[in-house]
């Protein structure tokens, strides 16, 4: 497989006090390389540091040192104008955690869509423009009409959560960053997510990082799991060496402490 | 995860009206101002007085003729208490507007760039904070000469020390706002900070800024009584705090013509307390937490 | 014996849309007890009335939350009846609150008044039920309490930003279970919390019952996996109404309703048995709870409905020891 993004000692430290300055290494010395079209978990904690390791990825953070490299691009250093943001964006793209945050509650969710429209070149209002929107709703299974023009709070998060999917289906990004994308859905409704992640990676073959602290969520649906504990990778590999066979101390106890639907604990 | 969402949602035009006119402080508000907007701009129809005409006899107390009485110089009070209340809502929505714009842009930038640039910005805001406003105003308002300083000046000179603490709130908003995800979706889809700032940034505001604006002209419409009393602003623009000078110095209280100075102090009262009836209603209609059911 | 008995309850929430008022229907005629020794699991997803339910069972109403129905009644350890209901809420502030029934809300930290140590907050509670109370007994009795869910003493001089989530999350239930009451009722005491936190969280709720600290629990959360390590039964609870309710095995491994199936089935947990079965989900959304379907209200998500479901409402109906289910499915004709 070939090599779709690649960090290298990749460092973000914040520093906050006034007096006495508290410096927090949130991501730590984190080298990665993502393969085309594969879904890789980034397991961890609140605050692990995997949610501002994904920010940096997602160009809206600035690492403190370190690099990512985006098809041989440099994407801190190499990428200047907006116009190299855009191909970036168009190419890296986020599903959120939160589905009702990421709706601008004064906007009709047609905006978010609209906004994919532009990024890629296709005016909005054009009959191109609708038809693709149509599709896109179609292929998450939400019925356009019923959709289209409504505003955010007159619709469920799992609505909402697939409308962000559509526009990435829009976006047709080769990289997709979902943050916790299912945390905040109820669980019957989490399925359908993950089910249309697994249609965008067959359909477009687009790499999934799937960033979640549900390590079984991550062991049902990733081809490689990534562990991270306070800011550093502890542990990579494929579900079942990870799962079965973990090596880290962390990860061990961490399987010890998720609850077992099946078996009860003693 | 399972937390209750309190969240800002659009509401459609009529709702909103609606929740306004269930409002008792907002009924009771609006009513006192609409009063006095009438008054205002239906005065000079009515009653076609003209204020600035002194060949009535001077302190005749209020009668049928002179509905409020008559001052000193023999000008009808009823008469300058209509320009007076259009004069000093003048003020205030200048005040208003003034103070907005400078703290609006002010928050906006600092918040929106960060680093340095909020630093430096914010230190400024520190700095103005802590300049005594009517000190300011006096060196000003001499330096100019109070004959030719016209009202726009004294929203000006007022303004420029008030908008201090609005800047810091719209700051301090957008900051927790610049972390929410549809902004990053925004920045995501190629937007640059001026549009995100408009299109996704001020929405959030508007209630806000609303309710502000309706503060600031409060702290205009008395700001201008003060600096009047204190005689500085021009004795040829009539303004409710222009007429309770007039009684001072004409030291109406002594000879007992409470009709000079009551008057225009009863109306500035009820002004005031309207304003802050609205700007309290506002805030109860768009904010959920206050709100009652 | 039951502890606490919910007959026939309704509580609606009054909401404004546009110019018109309306009820949500948050809690529908539900009936449900909680016996002596049982820890209850009551679980259902976002917005299905859980923790309406739990207010209803404090008798804790607010506008814009309307008692509309039905009855609830406490049994005290010494025999004595008391029907929350019928009480004012000063009345239950200053007897019962606390001291038969207690609740652990679901952000402990909040629960707690920021700028009094722990000691102090104890000491509150116990002066609302007993003005002539000494802050050295209290503080002796929280030490002991604190010692009892293995928790170091010295927590009574702190302050609540000190804690951490779990401490924190623990010390509240220290400090609600203080008067040893009746019924101890936890909203979603876990879902803030990392999973290595969680099960210590877990183990000292399991603690309260081993050591008779109080006689019954309600345990609300949206997460089977967790509830099923703690409750002897569970109760599940869509669009208001309690659709089924089991002892916990039962609903693990046999599930009757078809909601408590689907909901089973899209759990995703690290076992064999998940693996196997893949990651399933229940297709459509719960219905508006402020215009119910006339009939079944899962009808619209339900892979076996049938043309009654969707005219008449499944009773809740016996079947089998300590098992009720509301579908027309088992319902014998």
């Amino acid at each position: 497989m070939r090599i779709l993004l690649e960090t290298k000692s990749l460092t973000k430290v914040f520093e906050t006090g006034f007096f006495k300055r508290i410096v927090v290494k949130a991501v730590d010395d984190v080298s990665i390389i993502l393969s085309e079209g594969e879904i890789v978990s980034l397991v961890g904690q609140s605050g692990s540091g995997k949610t501002t390791l994904a920010k940096m990825i997602l160009r809206l953070l600035e690492p403190t040192s370190g690099d990512i490299f985006f098809q041989g691009r440099n994407v801190w250093k190499d990428l200047k104008t907006l116009e190299d943001f855009k191909w970036y964006w168009k190419n890296v793209h986020a599903v959120f955690q939160n589905p009702y945050a990421s709706f601008n509650p004064f906007y009709k969710i047609d905006r978010v869509l609209h906004q994919a429209l532009m990024l890629i070149g296709i005016d909005p209002d054009s009959p191109e423009g609708d038809r693709v929107i149509r599709e896109a709703l179609e292929v998450v299974g939400l019925r356009p009409d019923e959709t289209l023009g409504k505003y955010p709070h007159q619709l469920s998060g799992g609505q909402l959560q697939r409308i962000l999917i559509s526009r990435a289906w829009i976006i047709k990004p080769k990289l997709l960053l979902a943050d916790e994308p299912v945390s905040m859905l109820d669980v019957s409704t989490r399925g359908k997510i993950l089910e249309l992640f697994d249609i965008l990676r067959k359909n477009l073959g687009t790499t999934i990082v799937f960033i979640t602290h549900d390590l079984g969520l991550a062991y049902a649906i990733s081809d490689r799991i990534l562990v991270m504990y306070k800011g550093k990778i502890v542990e990579e590999g494929s579900p079942d060496k990870v799962i079965l066979n973990p090596e880290h101390e962390y990860t061990k106890e961490l399987l010890k402490s998720v609850p077992t639907l099946y078996k009860k604990w003693s | 995860m399972v937390t209750e969402r309190l969240e800002v949602r659009s509401m459609k035009l009529i709702e909103l009206l609606y929740l306004l006119f269930n409002n008792k402080r907002f009924i009771i508000g609006f009513g006192i101002i609409f009063f006095e907007l009438i008054l205002a701009f239906m005065g000079p129809l009515l009653y076609p007085v003209d204020p600035f005409d002194t060949n009535n006899p001077p302190s005749l107390p209020p009668s049928e003729e002179h509905p409020f009485g008559t001052d000193r110089f023999g000008k009808d009070v009823f008469a300058l208490v209509v320009y007076g209340i259009r004069n000093s809502l003048y003020v205030g929505v200048l005040t208003g507007t003034f103070t907005i714009l400078i703290g609006l842009t002010v928050g906006l930038v600092a918040g929106i760039r960060g680093g340095i640039v909020d630093e430096v910005l914010m230190s400024f805001t520190n700095v103005v904070m802590i300049i005594p406003n009517v000190l300011l105003a006096i060196l000003i308002l001499t330096y100019v000469g109070v004959e030719r300083s016209g009202l726009e000046l004294v929203a000006a000179v007022l303004s420029i020390t008030t908008w201090t603490g609005f800047a810091r709130a719209v700051r301090a908003q957008i900051l927790s706002l610049r972390e929410r995800e549809f902004i990053y979706l925004s920045r995501m889809a190629g937007f640059s900070s001026i549009k995100i700032a408009f299109q996704d940034l001020l929405p959030h505001l508007a209630t806000f800024i609303l309710i502000s604006f309706v503060n600031y002209m409060n702290v205009g419409i008395n700001g201008e009584v003060g600096l009047s009393i204190l005689g500085l602003t021009s004795i040829s623009i009539v303004t409710l705090g222009k007429l309770l000078y007039f009684a001072a110095i004409t030291q109406a209280f002594l000879f007992g013509q409470w009709w000079t100075f009551l008057i225009p102090g009863a109306i500035l009262i009820l002004l005031s307390a309207s304003l802050l009836l609205i700007a309290t209603a506002i805030d109860e209609v768009f904010n959920p937490r206050l709100r009652r059911m | 014996m039951d502890r606490l008995t919910l007959k026939n309850v309704s509580a609606y929430y009054r909401q404004l849309i546009v110019n018109k008022e309306v009820y949500v229907r948050a809690v529908d005629d539900v009936s449900l007890s909680v016996k002596k020794g049982e820890v209850l699991g009551l679980v259902g997803e976002s917005g299905c009335g859980k923790t309406t339910l739990s207010k209803v069972m404090m008798m804790n109403i607010n506008p814009p939350l309307e008692f509309i129905k039905g009855e609830v009644q406490l049994t005290r350890r010494d025999g004595e009846v008391i029907r929350l209901h019928k009480m004012s809420r000063r009345l239950l502030k200053n007897f019962v609150w606390g001291k038969n029934i207690s609740i652990v809300p679901q952000e402990a930290m909040s629960a707690l008044m920021p700028t009094l140590k722990i000691k102090r907050i104890a000491y509150d509670l116990v002066r609302s039920h007993d003005p002539n109370a000494k802050l050295e007994d209290v503080v002796e009795r929280l030490e002991k309490r604190l010692e009892e869910l293995g928790l170091p003493d010295y927590i009574a001089d702190r302050y609540p930003f000190e804690l951490s989530g779990g401490m924190a999350q623990r010390t509240v239930i220290a400090v609600a279970t203080l008067l040893n009451p009746e019924v101890l009722i936890v909203d979603e005491p876990t879902s803030a919390l990392d999973v290595l936190t969680q099960r210590i969280v877990l183990k000292t709720l399991a603690d309260l019952m081993v050591k008779n600290i109080v006689d019954s629990m309600v345990f609300i959360t949206h997460d089977i996996a967790i509830v099923r390590q703690i409750a002897s039964r569970i109760a599940v609870m869509y669009a208001g109404k309690i659709v089924e309710s089991a002892p916990t095995e039962d609903i693990i491994f046999n599930p009757l309703h078809p909601y408590t199936k689907g909901l089973i089935e899209s759990i995703t947990s690290l076992e064999p048995e998940v693996r196997k079965r893949g990651v399933k989900y229940i297709p459509g959304q719960p219905p508006q709870l402020i215009n119910p379907p006339q009939g079944c209200r899962f009808a619209d998500r339900c892979s076996f409905v049938m043309e009654k479901c969707k005219k008449e409402e499944p009773p809740l109906i016996k079947i089998g020891e300590g098992r009720e289910v509301a579908c027309w499915l088992y319902v014998k004709r």
